[in-house]
């Protein structure tokens, strides 16, 4: 391969300084022992101390953990069904069906957090059911993670041999053994991508999050925003510096996964 | 003696895609512990036959009967039928020795039989050593005897395989179509075997259905679709043939007169009815006369074209006024057949060795 130019390396220094250099400050900063920013005092793990001291920034994750295991659990079910039928059955409004799915996806989070709003209000009003909290978070979770790891479980079973399946089928599996023992475990990796994907999503959410939380259901993201209007305080640094290493960890789960799934499909 | 039940019996065969009729009204009956092949080119519904056998389609009329009992309301994964996939479609999760139990295990057989079943399977094809790889850790050949155990573990009544070698270089090929027939004597399993190759059908197999167009166009043993072919289709599809037109002059008990543009040529087949018919020959048939040669019977003017050398032997394309014609001589002497391009020579097209065409 061809060496980059100059100008290409010097590109590439700027680009990269502007995406991370925030982050580094902030892990930077969570280490520094000034208490309200400005200059370098020193090394310290103090704020790491004060944050899990603070027993309302615990419940803040508490809650997120809550609320990102419960609403990935109940997606990655939903999404998987939904991926795997609209790649192995044909049915009327598929087309359509699968045109709805991107939706979600392409609407901006705004709309659809007013739009989650609403509908739980309206709900409300008619049964009484739906009280702004923890479970109306959940469901509006679920709603934008389902069509992610549907996509991409069904671009997994896209890509693979349908005569796989078929030979399962023709060694004597029935319809549920043929699910359970070659088509769920190929798809596998598929569902762990797109599920680990919703998580970090979920964890990160904070526009939906903020429309559809009730009283005591504060995340982290909701936690941060509101500590941030009153000044910046060390210990949400270290706040933020723990959550960049959460999604580091996820996006390297991902990428593996993704990667074993491109081995396995090259046979 | 009762007449044993076919392992496969087929009755008014149809499956349509749309427009395109798959399989027309095909009938077919094939014996207990025979190698039948179907061959035909892509497209000629040889391998919709098959799965329509295996249960992986459905047909849109018609009867398939395996040992006897219809198998018209038996999913695939209840017929005693299993396939060799033409990909393999090996379980990419599973490592050989769990791809080779995979059955046993769905028929819940008990571990210790699966144990030694698979054992004795694998030892048969080979692939002992291989027994903790992962399909994407072996070579086309071993993939290929896997695909195979994990059918044949199953002791299936019938073995369906579907252009099994297609993948593999040639000579891995000849050599697997030798295990693969000395394999199915052994084990006395039916097989059908779905082809494009007609080489590779004449070697393996006891019976032929030739297809074309969803139909069977010409069943019957190797040398007799060789030297009998019945069609225009036949006769270039097995083999290669030198076609000519012409019309009936006279018909005699034992032989036919037929005027061509080369002439009148005497075949010793009964022709049908009709005046105009086409004369088949096979190309190593064509007598090349050495040179002091006189006219006769059956001998004709021709020059050569082209000597095409292939080391056991020489193809010779002729050409009798507009008439090609195609030679093919064994190299049994050396130097016997030295005939240049651009010579005239005289042919003789022996009158047993002249085929009535049916079309």
């Amino acid at each position: 391969m061809k060496r980059p130019s100059i100008v290409l390396w010097l590109n590439a220094v700027v680009l990269y300084t502007f995406l991370y250099a925030p982050i580094v400050v902030v892990i930077a900063y969570s280490f520094n022992s000034a208490k309200r920013g400005g200059p370098w005092r020193g090394f310290t793990t103090e704020w790491y101390a004060t944050l899990f001291n603070s027993s309302e920034k615990l419940s803040a994750v508490t809650n997120t953990l809550i609320l990102a295991v419960a609403s990935t659990a109940i997606s990655t079910v939903l999404g998987t069904l939904l991926g795997y039928g609209l790649s192995r059955f044909s049915f009327p409004g598929k087309k359509l069906f699968s045109w709805l799915m991107y939706i979600p996806v392409v609407v901006p989070d705004i709309v659809a957090a007013v739009a989650m709003l609403m509908f739980c209000s309206f709900v409300r009003n008619w049964t009484g059911l739906l009280e702004l909290g923890l479970t109306t978070m959940i469901i509006a979770h679920v709603t934008f993670q389902i069509p992610l790891i549907a996509i991409i479980v069904r671009s997994r079973l896209a890509g693979m041999d349908p005569a796989i399946e078929e030979a399962a089928h023709d060694l004597g599996a029935d319809a549920w053994q043929k699910f359970r023992y070659v088509t769920l475990p190929l798809m596998m990796p598929g569902v762990l991508a797109g599920s680990a994907l919703a998580f970090t999503m979920s964890i990160d959410d904070f526009v939906i999050s903020f429309f559809t939380a009730g009283p005591g259901a504060t995340t982290l993201p909701i936690l941060i925003y509101s500590s941030v209007k009153r000044g910046i305080t060390p210990d949400i640094n270290a706040l933020a510096t723990l959550i960049v290493l959460a999604s580091i960890i996820g996006t390297i789960t991902v990428t593996m996964l993704q990667r074993q799934g491109r081995d396995e499909r090259k046979l | 003696m009762a007449t044993p039940v076919p392992a496969i019996e087929v009755e008014k065969l149809t499956r349509r895609f749309g427009e395109v009729l798959a399989l027309d009204q095909i009938n077919l009956s094939i014996q207990q512990g025979e190698f039948f092949s179907l061959l035909g080119p892509s497209g000629c519904g040889k391998t919709t036959l098959l799965r329509i056998i295996a249960g992986l389609d459905i047909p849109d009329e018609g009867k398939v009967s395996i040992g006897g009992v219809d198998a018209g309301g038996l999913p695939a994964h209840r017929r005693p039928v299993n396939t060799v996939f033409q990909s393999y479609a090996l379980f990419p999760h599973l490592n050989v020795w769990e791809n080779v139990a995979f059955g046993l295990r769905m028929k819940k057989v008990p571990p210790p039989e699966i144990e030694q079943r698979v054992r004795k399977v694998m030892a048969l094809v080979e692939i002992e050593p291989l027994a903790q790889r992962k399909p994407n850790q072996l070579s086309g050949g071993q993939k290929q005897r896997v695909a195979l155990a994990r059918a044949i573990v199953n002791e299936p009544q019938v073995l369906l395989l579907d252009e099994p070698l297609g993948a593999l270089d040639l000579k891995l090929r000849k050599q697997l179509q030798i295990e693969l027939r000395s394999l199915q004597r052994r084990l006395g399993i039916t097989f059908i075997y779905v082809t494009h190759d007609q080489d590779e059908a004449l070697v393996l197999s006891d019976r032929i259905a030739v297809m074309r167009d969803g139909k069977v166009e010409q069943l019957g043993d190797a040398a007799a679709l060789y030297e009998h072919p019945r069609t225009r289709f036949v006769s270039q599809f097995l083999g290669s043939c030198s076609l000519i037109e012409g019309r009936v002059k006279q018909r005699n008990s034992n032989s036919t007169l037929v005027e061509t543009t080369l002439g009148e040529l005497k075949t010793a087949s009964a022709a049908p009815a009709r005046e105009k018919i086409t004369l088949a020959i096979r190309p190593e048939k064509v007598q090349l006369l050495p040179c002091p040669a006189v006219a006769g019977e059956n001998r004709i003017r021709a020059r050569i074209e082209q000597v095409i050398y292939v080391g056991s032997g020489t193809h010779y394309e002729l050409r009798a006024g507009t008439q090609p014609l195609r030679a093919e001589v064994m190299n049994s002497h050396a130097g016997s057949n030295s005939f240049q391009i651009g010579q005239e020579l005289l042919v003789c097209l022996p009158p047993e060795a002249l085929i009535v065409l049916d079309d």
